[in-house]
């Protein structure tokens, strides 16, 4: 899948969760009673949070090419229910000292609260390969909470039902869509998928025309690793996954550095049987400990191609 | 026994002998004794209504003396606004006995139990002991039918305890026990006011929701100080101005009337926190004083104009996001007038907003004569229309959008049985790539096309014939049967 359509159908990832989100706080809302006013909100943002975090790590996961595994959809539902209840508890000082006075101000204010944190527990997720990304996710949250609070306090009183489920697809949106937007802005370079000669890793990505966003600062695993064999909770050990047999489990290491891109054999396939078995080539030249790339670089990975751009030295 | 309140009349010499003498009648008010409510009256109307809860006090604040129409007559006299929408209530009730309907009260008395409280006064006795004598007359008139009242003491030692240790007591016996059982004021004894006010709240706000139907709810607060914490009282308890805010934040969202009674030397009572924490205080220096201002606080709890209104708009829905302005207005036959300020109800920031409970049997029997059960078929479908209407455009931008956008992608793809899709191409596979083309999988047999192209249309004569291949079955590995 091309960066764009990953952004594209993450978005949609978002809305579809604000969607549902809205259902299940109509619902719950319908049970609750007799509560003080915070606890709505407390409850929309915790489901929203629950959704969004839960949807986005299982179809990100699946886009990947790799097995969707419960416990990090899971990990990730608790993670949004974790950041949307914080973002509700955050919320009770600022209702309760500003909305009498300035009730817009302070709709807004909750969901662009609701947004940033439930962006932030999705960033928490890319944090091992870079801690900015948490920063980016927070600040695409940000966004789209503004939005969704801005259509939710601009068109509720004429267009109920409608304006807070659409403020619900709107935040999910744009929590996703900043989420996913931020690296694909800020990146240095895209490694694509060319071919390979393993027939699964060409299904998988091939038909997509794969890219991975690459940025300074980042540290990617590319190997061939099944999420079955991941012991993390919540992010993948794998960062670039290539369902190829001729890759090892952990092939490869991209890094970027000082404004520079390597690619690097991992530990754990550097040794001299290894070194036999797994192919890492670049321009065709075969790769033993570490190799800088270049724009439009050609790299062999067991049996699949991949190219590397870098607007560096374009 | 006696009734807790009587005629209203009565209410009108404790107020006038008490605080504020020589003011006018006239220049009373409706005061709000509580948050206006959302309340459900389904099935009378499925219309949110608000129930609202007012005292008739002079400028000051004192109960006012009034002879309250009938209820029948009460709700033709008042009328409520909401967002500038003059609308009627379809229900009204002064709930101030002698006849009229009487509702449950509930009462927390939190009793400062600080050391200052062993002070001597000019009686002889200590403000301790006078504060008892006080609450004894507070619970003269208990009304067991409708009243409970909880009696806790606090200082700075085990406050959550006592204070979530509170028991509302039905019997007037059992209430007058409570006060006996205070415990003598500590010489080592600070004052957790904050504390003390929050989890006050927190009982009392949890006595009220586990009562069915609206009950009237008041917590006072009597204190000789201020608050003071310090090492060695119990761990987290509110102090500065956050503790301030918290427990001014605490009064202000349960909604719950709060009195805050500050008894003993003016000097040492912290009266700018106790006006924060609730915007009804008073002062008390004496034994008289302090008995007339539980007198004042019965009375202001006793003594309630109970009205419920439809508001103007078809469902909870249609209340999200808004910001409602409510005020009242009370016009006597004998021509006073009494008009409320302003208070706004919220909803919630983000969520749907939430019924504060449902109305009572009185409440809908008055509802459907006045706003008898309506019902619009947009106000059901509405959600559902919205989620089908929102749940089909992502689906469109889903599934339709992306094949004109990535077009390339989904040529050629057809589903498979496993689930997933597939793509076949045709013999000239190698000719596409040449062409910088995708490869793509072979066609399945019997699905090759030239250059991608169509299949020559078939002729009628032409027939399928399936021959069976036995050569992998297990029946061509039986041993022949002789």
């Amino acid at each position: 899948m091309s960066l764009y359509q990953t952004l594209y159908f993450m978005s949609l990832v978002g809305g579809m969760a604000g969607l549902f989100s809205w259902v299940l706080v109509a619902l719950v809302s319908m049970v609750i009673t007799n509560q003080p006013l915070w606890v709505s909100d407390l409850v929309s943002a915790t489901i929203l949070g629950a959704f969004i975090g839960g949807l986005t790590v299982g179809f990100s996961d699946h886009w990947s090419g790799n097995r969707v595994l419960p416990r990090w959809v899971i990990s990730g539902l608790l993670i949004g229910m974790a950041a949307g209840a914080s973002a509700g508890a955050l919320q009770i000082p600022i209702t309760n000292n500003l909305a009498q006075q300035a009730p817009v101000l302070t709709r807004l204010i909750a969901w662009m609260l609701a947004g940033s944190f439930i962006g932030c527990g999705l960033g928490l997720r890319w944090a091992g390969v870079n801690p900015a990304r948490v920063a980016h996710a927070f600040a695409g949250g940000l966004i789209g909470g503004a939005l969704g609070g801005l259509i939710f306090a601009g068109l509720s009183a004429s267009v109920p039902d409608l304006s807070q489920a659409l403020g619900f697809v709107v935040i999910g949106v744009g929590i996703c869509f900043g989420v996913t937007l931020a690296p694909i802005l800020l990146r240095d370079g895209v490694l694509q998928f060319v071919s390979s000669g393993d027939a699964r890793a060409q299904s998988k990505l091939g038909r997509t025309h794969k890219e991975w966003e690459i940025q300074q600062g980042d540290s990617y695993v590319i190997g061939s690793q099944s999420q079955d064999l991941s012991r993390s909770r919540y992010r993948p050990e794998i960062d670039v996954f290539i369902p190829d047999s001729a890759m090892a489990p952990r092939h490869a290491i991209l890094l970027g550095k000082g404004g520079r891109f390597f690619l690097a054999r991992h530990p754990s396939a550097s040794d001299q049987a290894s070194l036999a078995r797994y192919q890492l080539r670049v321009r065709g030249k075969t790769v033993v400990t570490s190799q800088e790339l270049r724009n439009s670089d050609d790299i062999l990975l067991g049996r699949t191609a991949l190219r590397f751009v870098t607007r560096k030295d374009k | 026994m006696f009734r807790w309140v009587c005629r209203s009349t009565v209410i009108s010499a404790a107020s006038t002998m008490l605080l504020m003498p020589g003011v006018s009648a006239q220049s009373g008010k409706l005061e709000f004794a509580d948050r206006p409510r959302l309340v459900s009256c389904d099935p009378s109307t499925t219309k949110p209504c608000f129930r609202l809860k007012f005292n008739v006090v002079d400028a000051q604040g004192a109960p006012q003396s009034l002879n309250l129409p009938p209820n029948q007559d009460l709700r033709g006299q008042m009328k409520t606004t909401l967002d500038n929408q003059e609308i009627a209530p379809f229900f009204a009730v002064a709930q101030s006995g002698g006849g009229q309907t009487v509702r449950g009260r509930v009462a927390l008395i939190l009793v400062d139990i600080s050391g200052s409280m062993n002070i001597h006064l000019a009686s002889g006795r200590t403000r301790f002991q006078t504060a008892q004598e006080a609450l004894q007359q507070f619970v003269e008139g208990f009304d067991e039918s409708v009243d409970r009242v909880a009696i806790v003491p606090f200082e700075s030692h085990n406050v959550a305890d006592h204070i979530n240790s509170a028991v509302f007591a039905r019997k007037k016996a059992d209430a007058l026990a409570q006060i006996e059982a205070l415990p003598v004021p500590g010489p080592k004894n600070n004052t957790a006011l904050y504390s003390a006010v929050v989890l006050g709240l927190q009982v009392l706000t949890k006595e009220v929701s586990s009562t069915p139907g609206s009950v009237e709810a008041m917590m006072i607060l009597m204190t000789d100080g201020k608050n003071e914490v310090f090492k060695g009282d119990d761990a987290g308890l509110l102090d500065g101005p956050a503790g301030l805010d918290a427990a001014a934040n605490a009064v202000r969202t349960s909604g719950a009337q709060a009195i805050c009674i500050g008894f003993g030397d003016p000097g040492s009572i912290d009266e700018n926190a106790l006006r924060t924490i609730s915007g009804k205080f008073y002062m008390a220096q004496d034994s008289e004083k302090l008995k007339q201002i539980f007198t004042f606080a019965r009375t202001l709890l006793a003594n309630r104009i109970v009205a419920t209104v439809a508001s103007p708009w078809p469902d909870r829905s249609s209340l999200e996001g808004r910001s409602v302005p409510i005020t009242a207005d009370l016009r006597l036959s004998d021509g006073r007038h009494f008009e409320s300020d302003s208070q706004t109800w919220q909803a919630p920031q983000m969520g749907a907003p939430t019924f504060d409970g449902k109305c009572d049997v009185q409440e809908l029997k008055a509802a459907l004569q006045v706003a008898p059960a309506e019902g619009s078929w947009l106000t059901t479908l509405r959600p559902v229309l919205v989620f089908f209407g929102l749940g089909t455009l992502l689906l469109v931008l889903w599934f339709w959008v992306p094949r004109l956008v990535w077009s390339d992608q989904y040529i050629g793809t057809f589903e498979t049985q496993g689930g997933g899709s597939m793509r076949w191409a045709s013999k000239s596979q190698v000719l596409e790539k040449d062409q910088g083309m995708r490869p793509s999988r072979p066609a399945p047999p019997g699905f090759e096309t030239q250059r991608g192209g169509a299949q020559p249309p078939r002729a009628p004569g032409e027939r399928t014939v399936v021959q069976p291949d036995f050569s992998k079955s297990r029946l061509q590995k039986r041993p022949p049967q002789s």
